[in-house]
């Protein structure tokens, strides 16, 4: 048996444990299982190839170092991920720092012109194979600020509660709570909208 | 029409976030009023649609490649430990040998007697912090402001944060570290 | 070898200032010396009650930096000794109270009341020129701070 196939045919807690006591093997098999959902959040928070790869690349490096703080209070995939979202976050200020603020920037932030859209309720059974939808969800949270699609994330598909978002984001959470409203009515939007140019 | 508060009060409704007292006003303002329903409806086809078709995205390269930059980079650090224990086995070197045993061990006992006076360990410590809102109305968030050296505990009346749509009461900034 | 090119007379010399600087540290045993201030954030520069001054400019500098209120103002000032490894109880305002415990190491327990009832406890470090601020919303869109100074590190 190679190396690889005897560390493939071990669970996560098992790997989590060996690599606690410096089994770089060990370490490669979790790196392998879980690298490309640590880059998917990445990216969908990013939205850019090369500083998603980067990041990830920072994300596995952080648990490394910080392997030995893991207990298995959680999942060792819910524990990496949340390295990824700290990291995506932290790049996403960096980021909004540098960046001039535009008077467009402070209009999507309060999101004032999404919440006076007509109500659009989409079906998302109707019509779309399952993997179109996915590209296409992917496309519209690509229309999103890295704010607004941070919290869609930590929301949908982490599921964690507006405090904790609040928490993770250090902002309030009516913040949390206008940002994922604006956020789900875009989306809302910009899916009809594909929906309809599909029809046409 | 229903004002932006009561929107956020439904979407809040939606993701089980309010109260059985808040929730059951939710869903009285959803039976008497239609655009209240719609709008209930529309936010949970978009929760839906988002919770169930999560993009699956793959890494661009390969397994042997990604590893290779992690493995790299961890080697590099290790390296750089290494180097401490270089020093300390040239200490252990001094310490053995008879000549230099006398100052070099009266050195080492001054340094830690320094470092424990002086309470060298003290902003460790500072970063353990045990925070107990014990009021069942309040909560409390914390935070730790560098640039200003400001630990702050933010007490806030759970209900009100229900009702109204608080907007940060902080100017918050990149250095403030939530506990 | 390098190591082996030890210098003792400097080894020595490092020693005897050492030997100077030891007993030149303070005693552990002092009493823990504390500022407490009650303060009041407003938008509106009028003063809400003759009794309250404008709060000093460096501490309300700091608090401008972080949170949105423009004004602050301050109700009360406290300078307090804590004995140590024992609890004392200060009474910040006619509804809020603060009891301070002075606890092994550099810790303290700061427990704060409000009209008598136990709202919120910490037990966290004190460092000079650290505030330790407990803090929330007040009716009318202000805000009550209770900030805490070790005037005197132990």
């Amino acid at each position: 048996m190679d190396v690889q196939n005897k560390y493939a045919s071990l669970d996560d807690e098992a790997l989590v444990r060996s690599a606690q006591k410096g089994n770089k093997n060990a370490f490669e098999e979790l790196v392998a299982r879980h690298r490309d959902k640590v880059y998917g959040r990445l990216m969908i928070m990013i939205k850019n190839e090369n500083d998603a790869l980067d990041l990830s690349q920072e994300v596995w490096i952080k648990a490394w170092k910080r392997l030995k703080q893991f207990h298995g209070d959680a999942a060792f995939c819910t524990w990496i991920t949340r390295i990824a979202i700290n990291v995506g976050v932290d790049h996403i200020r960096k980021q909004k720092r540098k960046k001039y603020e535009s008077i467009e920037d402070h209009i999507e932030e309060s999101g004032s012109i999404e919440r006076l859209m007509p109500i659009e309720i989409v079906n998302p059974a109707q019509g779309l194979e399952r993997e179109e939808l996915r590209a296409r969800i992917d496309k519209a949270l690509e229309q999103l600020s890295p704010e607004h699609r941070s919290v869609v994330i930590l929301h949908e598909f982490e599921g964690l509660e507006y405090k904790e978002i609040a928490k993770m984001l250090k902002c309030s959470m009516g913040t949390i709570m206008s940002r994922l409203f604006y956020a789900r009515k875009k989306l809302a939007h910009l899916l009809a909208g594909l929906k309809k140019e599909r029809l046409q | 029409m229903i004002t932006l508060e009561q929107k956020l009060k439904i979407q809040a409704y939606l993701d089980g976030e309010l109260s059985q007292s808040e929730a059951k006003k939710v869903e009285f303002l959803m039976a008497s009023d239609q655009e209240a329903k719609q709008v209930f409806e529309e936010l949970k086809c978009a929760a839906d649609l988002l919770q169930n078709n999560e993009p699956e995205i793959k890494m661009p390269i390969s397994r042997e490649l990604f590893w290779n930059r992690i493995y790299n980079e961890i080697q590099k650090d290790e390296d750089e430990s290494v180097s401490v224990f270089d020093y300390i086995r040239h200490l252990k070197y001094l310490l053995l040998n008879t000549k230099y045993l006398v100052p070099v061990a009266a050195t080492i006992i001054a340094l830690i007697s320094i470092f424990l006076i002086k309470d060298f360990a003290k902003p460790i410590e500072d970063y353990l912090v045990s925070i107990e809102t014990t009021s069942e109305e309040v909560g409390s968030y914390s935070f730790r402001v560098q640039s200003e050296n400001m630990f702050v505990v933010w007490i806030y009346n759970k209900d009100k944060s229900d009702e109204k749509n608080i907007e940060s009461d902080l100017i918050y900034d990149d250095d403030l570290f939530l506990q | 070898m390098k190591w082996k090119s030890l210098n003792l007379v400097l080894t020595c010399k490092v020693l005897v200032i050492l030997a100077f600087l030891i007993p030149a540290t303070p005693a552990k045993a002092a009493n823990l010396k504390l500022s407490i201030h009650l303060v009041w954030g407003s938008n509106e520069e009028k003063l809400p009650n003759s009794n309250y001054k404008k709060l000093n400019e460096e501490m309300a500098n700091k608090l401008k930096k972080i949170f949105k209120w423009k004004y602050y103002f301050e109700i009360s000032k406290q300078t307090v000794d804590v004995p140590t490894r024992s609890t004392k109880k200060f009474n910040v305002s006619k509804k809020c109270d603060i009891e301070i415990t002075e606890m092994e190491g550099p810790r303290v327990e700061v427990k704060l009341y409000g009209e008598g009832k136990l709202i919120n406890r910490t037990v966290k470090s004190l460092t000079k020129d650290e505030l330790f601020t407990i803090a929330g919303d007040d009716k009318n869109e202000t805000a009550w701070f209770v900030i805490i100074k070790l005037l005197e590190e132990k």
